[in-house]
């Protein structure tokens, strides 16, 4: 798999088009559902800000270096940093739209044994940003320790460290708001 | 280093299937996880989240998305070298662009920058070497310069004469025109003014030099102050560490280690000239208490507010007698050589036709008395009983007349009780009561005669007090108001009479003892020979203003102790 996406990143940095299609398919998904996750379940922000990622990407392609960081991390990070971003130029401008609100307000449809994704998604926006950031990497999306240390820039320990408190973190958030569950 | 705990729970999550159903999967074979702590748990709870459906974005904006990325263009890379960072910050500034200078459309002649550059070389040499040698600017500044010097001369003046306001401001003792009463440290700073004002006077202009020099000679120059002789050479003296320039003969008289009331003059120099130096009154007192024959307790404090003729009927040595006082030397010429008794610490002055009123006096006799351990009243027999008040003198004088009565007192408030009483004649057996006249009617006695009496000045008139006899008369008389008694009233009625002797007559031998006939009788009757009550005491006779005749009936001399302001003694006694 690794050595797929190796070649892929490869081709793409030689200006090929189609295995930066193939990448783009592979990790969209994530992405996007790294954003949607961050982004409180707002799907239209995380779709923009996902083509924005992947566009950073394309245009940054040719200086991406196979060494240590696994491609994944790298645009993990550059994920990461757009959505700071983004959450710094909306910071003032914070508001629950009003298709959020609906799921917000619909949310407690959670099966005995299930947890629904908006509940999931409230839940996450309780806990600090790094333990929601390898909760989201480490535990929703499965990245590794390494790709998701060098995703953030911790080492292995503080990864697993912050999944850790981030479990117990978002369990006491979930177990705390019975409405929620 | 990692948690163990913590390190299993990674493990677990690594194994945990990337597909949601999976994991919904083993949620639902394996719930509830089973084991220790809180690692079940976990696991379990990490098994729910990875079994929760990822959002996924739509088909449909997955493929338009794809289609705008494959059409995008990719820039190229960008070139960066070092400090590329510098130059985006700077980038801003890069692009700024300056307005261009308007170019001249013709320049200036050389025949007009020719004669321009003409003009400042001339006007430079002109200003070097001008035929005055001075620039009018330095003109302007030596004019300056003098009206500067003549107003630093003003200041300096001005500011003599507000220490001098100031120091006679916080004395009341002090005598007005004459001189006034500081310490050690207002002399030398006294001093120092004129002396900076002099020199000032000096800097002023030549024209101003003899207006300034007369507007100083204004200031009162003459201070008087108490001291100690530190050291005496030649003509020259330290007292309390203040130079003094002293005549020879006043020098030969003064001794190291003795204190001294000294009425120094500014000289025009800043030295400072003795004018006048007396014993001072504290080391007075002491020598009189310690010389005399009987000293109890009732002497003793009569000794330290008498004059020290009061040592002389015991046979004792008497005590240093005053310097004989020297005319002025300060340079107004309007200081008054004023020479007190040896006892005297108030001084009052006055040129009308009455003395001050008694209350400066009382206070000056306040003043200096407080700090002596002798000289407090108690008002009981067992102690001095005496009351003595710092007295004042209604003495009705030729106006024009300066005078200056003199007065001590053990009891501060005796001054302020008889001014109340509005009594013309102080009911102090130790007052010592010298009115100077100018010019003086009686020649000066001898400076070196060695009698205690000697410290009336020259020029001054003593008004004699009661004889002895007179004064047994009244005290046996007297009614008993006060609470003296017993030996040590008899023994200040003694110390009185002796030192009242020789005030009576300068050249009559000391006054006898007082009888013992007369003493017993005292002391049997249980009479107080207190004052009489200050009503019963006469009115000054008219023959006050002139020199009194040795009797002169009208001067008190009763004792102190007397009426409301001896209370003061029976104050000290509460």
């Amino acid at each position: 798999m690794v050595s797929d996406i190796q070649v892929l990143v490869q081709r793409a940095q030689a200006n090929d088009r189609a295995a930066f299609g193939e990448l783009y398919e592979l990790f969209c998904p994530k992405i996007y559902s790294y954003m949607s996750y961050h982004l409180n379940g707002r799907s239209e922000a995380a779709e923009d800000l996902t083509e924005e990622v992947f566009m950073k990407a394309l245009q940054s392609l040719g200086s991406f270096q196979f060494r240590d960081v696994p491609f994944s991390s790298w645009l993990y990070r550059i994920a990461h940093n757009h959505l700071i971003d983004h959450i710094r130029a909306t910071k003032k401008q914070q508001s629950v739209a009003l298709e959020d609100a609906e799921h917000l307000l619909f949310a407690r449809d959670r099966l005995d044994g299930r947890l629904d994704r908006q509940t999931l998604t409230t839940a996450l926006s309780k806990i600090t940003g790094e333990q929601r950031q390898i909760v989201i990497m480490r535990i929703i999306q499965g990245l590794s320790i390494t790709e998701t240390a060098k995703a953030v820039g911790k080492s292995e320990d503080s990864v697993k460290q912050l999944q850790s408190r981030g479990l117990k973190a978002l369990k006491r958030v979930l177990e705390s708001e019975p409405a929620a569950r | 280093m990692i948690d163990p705990f913590e390190k299993a729970l990674s493990d677990f999550i690594d194994t945990l299937p990337e597909d949601p159903a999976d994991a919904q999967g083993l949620l639902d074979r394996s719930a509830p996880f089973q084991g220790k702590g809180d690692l079940p748990e976990l696991a379990e709870f990490a098994t729910l989240l990875r079994a929760v459906p990822a959002p996924a974005p739509s088909p449909e904006w997955l493929a338009a998305s794809k289609a705008r990325l494959m059409a995008a263009p990719i820039l190229p890379p960008e070139k960066r070298s070092g400090f590329t960072w510098l130059g985006t910050m700077f980038l801003p500034l890069a692009q700024l662009s300056f307005p261009s200078l308007r170019a001249l459309a013709a320049p200036s002649s050389p025949l007009a920058r020719a004669a321009v550059a003409m003009v400042v070389l001339v006007a430079m040499l002109s200003a070097a070497y001008s035929q005055s040698g001075v620039s009018p600017l330095l003109q302007v500044t030596g004019q300056q310069r003098a009206a500067d010097s003549q107003v630093d001369a003003e200041r300096a003046i001005s500011l003599a004469q507000l220490e001098v306001t100031q120091l006679t401001e916080q004395r009341e003792n002090n005598v007005a025109g004459a001189y006034i009463k500081g310490t050690p440290r207002d002399v030398v700073l006294l001093a120092q003014y004129f002396s900076a004002a002099d020199a000032a006077i000096q800097n002023a202009p030549a024209d101003q030099q003899a207006r300034l020099r007369s507007q100083l000679q204004g200031v009162t120059r003459s201070i008087r102050f108490d001291g100690v002789v530190d050291s005496v050479s030649g003509s020259s003296a330290s007292v309390s560490g203040v130079p003094v320039v002293l005549d020879q003969q006043t020098a030969d008289r003064v001794k190291a280690g003795r204190a001294v009331s000294m009425v120094v003059s500014v000289g025009a120099d800043g030295q400072l000239h003795a004018v006048d130096v007396n014993p001072s009154p504290a080391a007075q007192s002491r020598h009189a208490s310690t010389s005399s024959a009987n000293p109890s307790p009732a002497s003793v404090s009569r000794a330290s507010a008498a004059a020290p003729s009061s040592a002389a009927p015991s046979g004792a040595p008497a005590s240093p007698a005053p310097l004989p006082s020297s005319p002025a030397t300060g340079t107004s010429g309007a200081v008054t050589p004023v020479t007190t008794s040896p006892s005297t610490s108030g001084v009052i002055v006055s040129s009308g036709d009455q003395a001050p009123s008694s209350g400066s006096g009382g206070d000056a006799g306040r003043k200096s008395d407080r700090s002596k351990p002798g000289a407090n009243n108690t008002g009981d027999g067992d102690s001095s009983g005496t009351g003595v008040a710092a007295t004042y003198v209604n003495v009705p004088l030729p106006s024009a007349v300066p005078t200056v009565a003199s007065a001590r007192g053990s009891d501060a408030d005796g001054g302020n009780a008889s001014s109340q009483s509005g009594s013309a004649v102080t009911n102090s057996r130790a007052l010592l009561l010298t009115v100077f006249a100018s010019p003086p009617p009686v020649p000066a006695p001898p400076p070196a005669s060695g009698s205690p009496a000697d410290g009336a000045p020259a020029g001054g008139i003593t008004l004699p007090p009661l004889p002895p006899a007179a004064q047994l008369a009244s005290l046996a008389a007297s009614d008993d108001g006060g609470s003296s008694k017993g030996q040590g009233q008899i023994a200040n009625v003694q110390a009185l009479l002796a030192q009242d002797q020789p005030k009576h007559d300068q050249s009559s031998p000391p006054a006898p003892p007082l009888p013992p006939a007369a003493a017993a009788r005292l002391q049997d009757s249980g009479h107080n020979v207190a004052a009489p009550p200050m009503a019963a005491v006469p009115p000054p006779s008219s023959s006050q203003a002139h020199p009194a005749p040795p009797a002169a009936p009208s001067h008190p001399a009763p004792p102190s102790h007397a009426g409301p302001r001896n209370d003061g003694g029976g104050k000290g006694k509460k």
